[in-house]
């Protein structure tokens, strides 16, 4: 049973890491926009000519 | 009765389609028509500086945009959404909030092309207004209200991970290390999880009015005191687990009632109204561009068509056609003179204009229409459901305090024992979720039929419905006139004549006749004139011919065709009814009273009204945005359905307000539901809803009620102990929360219809 010392900490350690996932993504907006995001990885339409965002970069 | 089923859209397939159209939404008609939709970039949109600097916020090297736009009614306006990053050069980080509606994206500075996304919305026809307060904490509260939900969901997950092996017998100083990891995991849920809940709680407790929050954080507290003081003395009776979930599953509940509501439609406001930021004005003989809000009395302003006026002024120029549907409801074009009064409000047509001053924008009897509803918004009434909390919380505290007063043979334990088990076994937990998540069901089914409700108390108030009031013009009519009966019928020469010389008109008649006739090869006009509210007059083979309307008589509008100064033709028009309408019209008249209450002229009103049945002292016409009010205060119907801004008093003072497709915004903001075209037949569903949803309500409430009765009055006498009651208060709620989406034979039936 002892092997509980190092598997409960490790549980707990395990869900805060996610938990500080939640946060950081809660925080930075990641669940701000459910619709158009996934949409845009599936649009196919091609972009306009010379309309990429790299020439304001 | 059922309704009838509704074909798909024709574009996205997954909306129905709007009555006598084949597309859902205006956006799908766009992106069909344009199937390649790149074509629609308008590329040749001007950029204003001036734009850029009012509703632009700079963030380091970028400056972001927010637009509010109408709702989004399908997949496919999401899909056209998503192609403006691939159309506009420049555009990043385009996002689209949901609840609030509010679309934004970014440029980089040097570089912002906003006018074009703007042109790019009108064209998916989404009605984008600039946003230009920042609404920081508004999105910070959002995000806040995910942060909880999900923490919480994260913690009382783990709190029942660890008490899981308890429950299976783990014993010894395990079980006290287990106790003690939940106790540590439960800390955050109580002091952070449940802060909302004490605030409401201690704000019911200050203001002296119970709301159902209260008993709620005094059951949840009780439980976690009883379970602290437990775990520091040396027992077993720790409730984390189910003090956790409870806590979850009411956060879930209220969320997801909030998610099936709308959030953007904020009350009317002057910022909303006025959609062009930038106006053209001559100040002491200097032209400055400046936003509406600086505009004075006495600067001389520039209108141009498509403008909303921001301000009242007398006309300069000689004449300006603009529409005054915010007082009157009707969108026919009117003439202005030179002198005359051009109201805050009113929107131009055609041409452009000056106008001097004489009121500033928030001075205006429109800006004073707009703050009265600011002002006046419906009372908050406590739903049944809150009461009933209410009732079950007092007569808890009463057991309790009966137990305190007459059971003190029990000994102290004991009775604190007891005490928190009646806490918690007859907490309205059950009560508090059922009901927002049976409103939530009825809310998405009511989507599903073409309404978007926005009041989630609407339901109980939709389940005595006998007097139906209508708005005439836009709500019952479409704009559109039809030729009477008795008017004569034409000759294909002169209906190629009259359409020629209708042609460049896009007044409610030339379309019409445009409608009614269909394409005709156009004749050559010359000398072509626009008499101002009159008709048009032109030179057809060296003929004369002059069209002009008269005002209705006998209930119809008269237009005239010349020849060389002699009468030729006399065609009769009559209002014509939006599709669907006269049928529904009918089939209403034998379940309701039905009335109109109309901006519109009386006589237009009864000529419309006794056509479709309405008993002659139903109708009412010649009513402004005020006497609309009064009108809907003496007759007291149960809905009235409405479109304009001059609707708006009525639809704030109705007990139920709906307004229809292609209403204003404000007159969308101002109404308990959304129609999403003018199929009324669609109601019949609605009121099913209603009364299905109240059925589904008595029986949980039913349920909660038996099961609080039953288990508060076994606690009370000491045959639940408190872990058999924060057993048994998870198990009540899952039975309703089963009960709940099961929902009934006919939500069902009008689920899967849908």
């Amino acid at each position: 049973m002892n092997i509980l010392l190092v598997l409960v900490p490790l549980a707990l350690l395990l869900s805060l890491s996610f938990m500080i996932a939640f946060l950081w993504a809660t925080r930075s907006g990641q669940w701000d926009d459910l619709d158009l995001t996934p949409m845009k990885i599936l649009d196919e339409t091609p972009a306009k000519e010379g309309n990429t965002h790299e020439e304001h970069d | 009765m059922f309704s009838q089923p509704v074909p798909a859209c024709s574009y996205c397939e997954a909306q129905p389609a709007r009555l006598g159209d084949l597309y859902c939404c205006d956006g799908c008609r766009t992106l069909a028509e344009v199937s390649g939709v790149s074509s629609a970039a308008p590329d040749a949109t001007v950029e204003d500086p001036l734009l850029v600097d009012r509703v632009g916020r700079r963030r380091g090297p970028l400056t972001r945009f927010e637009c509010h736009v109408d709702p989004l009614a399908c997949e496919a306006c999401l899909q056209g959404l998503v192609r403006l990053e691939k159309i506009v050069p420049g555009l990043q980080d385009l996002q689209w909030n949901r609840g609030q509606s509010v679309l934004s994206f970014q440029f980089a500075q040097g570089h912002e092309l906003p006018a074009r996304v703007y042109a790019f919305l009108q064209d998916l026809k989404l009605s984008p207004r600039w946003k230009t307060e920042d609404d920081q904490g508004l999105l910070k509260a959002e995000r806040g209200r995910t942060l909880r939900l999900g923490l919480t969901g994260a913690f009382a997950a783990n709190i029942m991970l660890f008490s899981v092996p308890i429950y299976a017998g783990l014993a010894g100083s395990l079980q006290s290390v287990f106790e003690w990891v939940q106790f540590l995991i439960f800390l955050p849920v109580l002091l952070w999880s449940a802060q909302p809940f004490y605030r409401t709680a201690w704000m019911s407790f200050r203001l002296r009015q119970l709301s159902v929050d209260l008993p709620l954080a005094i059951a949840f507290l009780a439980g976690s005191g009883f379970s602290i003081f437990s775990l520091a003395s040396g027992g077993h009776e720790i409730y984390f687990d189910s003090l956790a979930g409870f806590l979850f599953l009411i956060l879930w509940s209220r969320s997801l009632l909030e998610n099936s509501l709308s959030h953007y439609l904020e009350t009317p406001s002057l910022e909303r109204f006025f959609d062009k930021p930038i106006f053209t004005l001559s100040r002491a003989g200097v032209t400055t561009r400046l936003p509406w809000q600086d505009i004075l009395t006495g600067d001389l302003l520039h209108l141009e068509a498509g403008d909303r006026v921001p301000v009242d002024g007398r006309l300069v120029s000689p004449s300006l056609e603009v529409e005054t549907a915010w007082m009157t409801g009707e969108k026919a074009p009117h003439w202005r003179l030179q002198g005359s009064l051009i109201q805050a409000g009113t929107r131009v047509l055609s041409r452009s204009g000056d106008v001097l001053v004489t009121q500033a924008a928030t001075h205006t009897e429109f800006a004073r229409l707009l703050k009265s509803l600011q002002g006046g918004g419906r009372k908050l009434r406590p739903s049944f459901e809150a009461r009933l909390g209410t009732a079950l919380v007092l007569s808890c505290f009463g057991a309790i305090l009966a137990l305190l007063l007459f059971g003190h043979s029990l000994g102290l334990g004991e009775i604190a024992r007891r005490a928190v088990a009646v806490l918690i076994v007859a907490c309205p937990c059950a009560v508090s979720f059922a009901a927002p998540l049976s409103r939530a069901k009825a809310n998405r089914l009511a989507f599903k039929n073409g309404f978007w409700v926005q009041d989630p108390l609407v339901w109980s108030r939709l389940l005595n419905v006998r007097r139906i009031a209508f708005d005439k013009t836009g709500t019952l009519t479409g704009g559109q006139f039809s030729f009477a009966p008795h008017s004569p019928l034409v000759d294909r020469h002169w209906k190629q004549i009259i359409l020629s010389l209708e042609n460049v008109s896009i007044h409610p008649i030339a379309e019409s006749l445009r409608h009614a006739w269909g394409p005709l090869p156009v004749l050559e006009v010359t000398d072509a004139v626009e008499i101002p509210g009159l008709g048009v007059r032109g030179k057809i083979a060296g003929d004369s011919y002059e069209l002009r309307g008269s005002p209705f008589a006998d209930g119809h509008l008269r237009v005239e065709l010349s020849r060389n100064d002699h009468k030729v033709i006399e065609l009769l028009l009559q209002d014509d009814a939006a599709p669907g309408v006269a049928e529904a019209l009918q089939r209403f008249h034998k379940k309701y009273e039905l009335f109109i209450i109309s901006g519109d002229q009386q006589r237009r009103v009864l000529e419309f009204g006794l056509r479709h049945g309405f008993p002659e002292k139903n109708l009412h016409g010649d009513l402004g945005p005020e006497n609309k009010k009064l009108k809907i205060e003496e007759i007291a119907p149960d809905i009235y359905f409405g479109d304009g801004t001059n609707d708006l008093l009525a639809l704030k003072k109705a007990p139920v307000s709906i307004a229809v497709s292609a209403a204003s915004l404000e007159a969308q903001a101002a109404a308990d539901i959304l129609m999403f075209d003018t199929d009324f037949g669609r109601c019949d569903s609605l009121f099913e809803i209603a009364r299905e949803t109240a059925k589904l309500n008595q029986r949980n409430l039913g349920l909660a009620l038996a099961y609080n009765l039953l288990a508060g009055a076994a606690a009370l006498s000491g045959l639940i102990t408190p872990l058999g009651a924060a057993i048994l208060m998870p198990i009540a709620s899952f039975t309703l929360l089963a009960s709940t989406l099961h929902g009934t034979a006919l939500l069902r039936h009008l689920e899967k219809n849908a």
